[in-house]
Parts: C-alpha cells; structure tokens; sequence
C-alpha cells in the first residue's frame, strides 16, 4: 500500500527526465575543432576571426579557389565515424564545396595516396546555416593516414564576404569499441586537436 | 564458503572487464612498418626509398611490442615560421612547401605525445628535387620551469633529419629514445627548406614511442 506513491514517482522521475534531459549518447565519443583552428592551404588565402568563426576575405575574384582545412586523426578500433561541418553560407555568397579527405603513405611507399571519402555542397539559403554530416567509411589507420576535412571557396566569379560565408566548427563522432575504457588505452589518436 | 563464491565472482568480473579493455584498441592492432613481425628482440627493416621504389638502406629496431603508439602530422599541419614567408600545399596530398621569402624558410607543427612515453622514431616523409640543398627537420623539446621565476626556455633538439641528394621522394628516420615529459616541456617539428621553391617540400612526420 506504501509503495505505490513511491513507485508512482519513480515512474514520473523517470518520464520527467526523458522527456526534459538532452540527447543522451552514451557510447558515442565527440571531438570538436573549433573553426579558427582551420589551415589556409596558401597564404594568399586571406580570412579573418570572428566568434570561433573562420570567414574568407578574398575580396577579388580569382581561378584558384580559396580552402581551408582541418586535419585529424579518427581513433582506431571505432564502428561508428562520422565528421560534421557546421558553418554559414547564404543565398548570394560564394559557394562552398566541402571535401573528406584521407591520405595515406608507408614508409616503404616513395608517394601518398589520397582519398576523397565524400564532397557535400552546401545550398545557400536566406540564413545560410548548414550542417553537412559526411560518413568516415574505412577504418581508420593511423600509422600511415591522416585525414582532413576542407572548405573550398569558389571565388572563381564571386569573391568572399565575411559575412556570409564562414565554417564554425567541425564535429568528429565516434563510436569506441568498449563503453568503459574508451580512449585510455591505445587508439593514436589526438585528443587535444588540432 | 559464500564469500569465497563473491571473491570469485568479483574476481571473474575484473577478469572479464580486462579482457574488454584489452580489446579497445581495435580487435587486430594495425602492423607496424618499423615493428614489423618476428621473433628476434633486434630486426631490420628497409627504410631510405628512392624515388624508384628501391630500398637503399636499412635501420636496426626494437622488436614488436603491443605497446607501441604514434602521432603524425601532414605537411599542412605546418605553421609557417614567420609572417613574411609565403607557402602553398598540394590539394590532394597536403605536402607543403615555402613558395616565396627568405631562405632557408622554416615552419613548425606542434606534436602531441602523452607523458611518460618514450620516443622511439623520428620519421619525415618529402620531395628533394633541388641539386644545392636539402630539407631538414628536428624533433625539438622546449621545455619552461614549472614553478619559480620565468627563464629563457630550454631548447634540446632531440633528433634531427635531412634528405639527400635530389632523387625526390625521400624518407629518413631517426631514434632520439628520450622519455616526454609534458609537465615542463612542450614538443614541436622544426623543418627548414633550403629555398623558396616547390624543389623541396615535406609531406608527413611521425614520432613512434611507447608507454
């Protein structure tokens, strides 16, 4: 007779907290670069800061197309690997073409190979927030790859405003092996990114 | 006689938790090119590979250990030495190169080895095609009191590396065996170009260690 208002709060805790807690992920592993951590490919690839952000200031337009990149390693032995890039290109800005990438060279290789895993291209809308989610579909080996995802800038015929095209972050999403342990033993990996 | 059962329970669960933890390192751990397979505590390996594909030369390394570890950069995880120097990367590859400036131009990448461990190898990865000069990089230690009055860092280079000849694609590597102490040190890769030109460029570094 006692137990029945115990067990009736146990239940309403229990929907309480599902129904207002975040997403739970609970074998899910995530890893964040920030956008200023992006790598110009040239230095003639002008940007600027703001907010976290890495935003393209060519101001002229040219054949070469301005690209930043974040390189990473994926931790090894994971099922689950997906890289997200979240950023901002409206309706009138220069398009962006994002990349996943892996290149990869032994020692006893005399040249790399390299890799494009997925290309997404973002569509411009009057916000121009995006996310674009791309799958890391081998496994990863960290001994002779490293990968990077990039924003490529096509200023071929409209040069880059800072303020309407910029990459905010990329998310790395793993899946460990093991819930327990996950990176405390050896998966070469970096997990102070850049 | 219940006891000893609980012991033995909790002792099965430990067990078992070991083996799981054993297994996050992937089922099959990746094989290593400078650990490869064998018995004998001391192997060699071919390492210097023309740009034909020959081996020239070869190194002596430790035998194979489950514990071996690393952490490697790509030619644009290079930060270039200064403001006046101009650099470009291969689109598809991420070799790196100074394409404008002062010579010898130089760049560094920050490498992250975990405390405590113990560098085995220096490995850099490049293109040599420049008859007068070669590309140079060092595995650098800078390390800073923990406590007490700021004083000029300590600057060891622990191990050095340098192409020759200009064949083009090269590897070298090296084994500095010095133990990472992050406490009071931070670890970078110093590379230096002879020239401003796209005849050398460096393409990966890695630090193998173990802990």
């Amino acid at each position: 007779m006692t137990r029945t208002p115990f067990i009736a709060a146990v239940f309403a805790c229990a929907f309480l907290s599902s129904a207002s807690d975040a997403a739970d992920f609970p074998n899910r592993d995530f890893r964040v670069i920030t956008g200023v951590d992006g790598k110009p490919a040239r230095s003639d690839d002008s940007y600027s800061y703001a907010s976290g952000n890495y935003r393209c200031t060519n101001a002229s337009t040219r054949a070469t197309p301005h690209v930043v990149r974040y390189p990473f390693n994926l931790p090894e032995g994971t099922s689950v690997r997906y890289v997200s890039v979240y950023g901002r290109r409206t309706s009138d800005a220069t398009p962006i073409t994002l990349r996943l990438r892996q290149v990869c060279q032994s020692q006893s290789a005399s040249d790399p190979t390299s890799t494009v895993l997925a290309t997404r291209t973002p569509a411009g809308n009057a916000d121009g927030y995006f996310i674009s989610a791309m799958e890391f579909s081998p496994s990863p080996n960290t001994l002779d790859c490293r990968a990077w995802v990039e924003a490529s800038f096509d200023i071929s015929t409209t040069a880059c405003d800072a303020s309407k095209a910029w990459i905010q972050r990329v998310l790395l999403e793993t899946e460990p092996s093991d819930r327990i342990f996950r990176g405390t033993f050896s998966v070469n990996v970096d997990y102070t990114l850049p | 006689m219940q006891a000893s059962n609980a012991m033995a329970a909790l002792a099965l669960a430990v067990g078992a938790s070991l083996a799981l933890a054993a297994g996050s390192a992937g089922a099959a751990p990746p094989a290593l090119d400078e650990q490869l397979d064998g018995a004998a505590p001391v192997i060699s390996v071919p390492w210097n590979v023309d740009a034909a594909g020959t081996a020239a030369q070869a190194e002596t390394l430790l035998a194979p250990t489950a514990w071996a570890e690393w952490s490697n950069v790509l030619g644009i995880d290079l930060r270039p030495g200064g403001s006046g120097m101009e650099f470009t990367s291969n689109p598809d590859y991420g070799t790196f190169w100074c394409s404008n400036g002062s010579s010898p131009a130089y760049a560094y990448a920050r490498m992250h080895l975990p405390h405590g461990s113990t560098i085995r190898f220096f490995r850099m990865w490049g293109q040599d095609l420049s008859a007068s000069g070669d590309v140079m990089a060092k595995l650098r230690e800078t390390c800073l009191p923990n406590v007490g009055p700021a004083a000029t860092p300590t600057v060891t280079d622990l191990a050095t590396l340098q192409s020759s000849g200009s064949s083009g694609s090269f590897t070298v590597t090296s084994s500095p065996d010095h133990v990472v102490d992050n406490h009071q040190c931070a670890y970078v890769a110093y590379v230096q170009f002879p020239s401003c030109d796209a005849t050398t460029s460096l393409r990966k570094l890695r630090v193998q260690y173990e802990r």
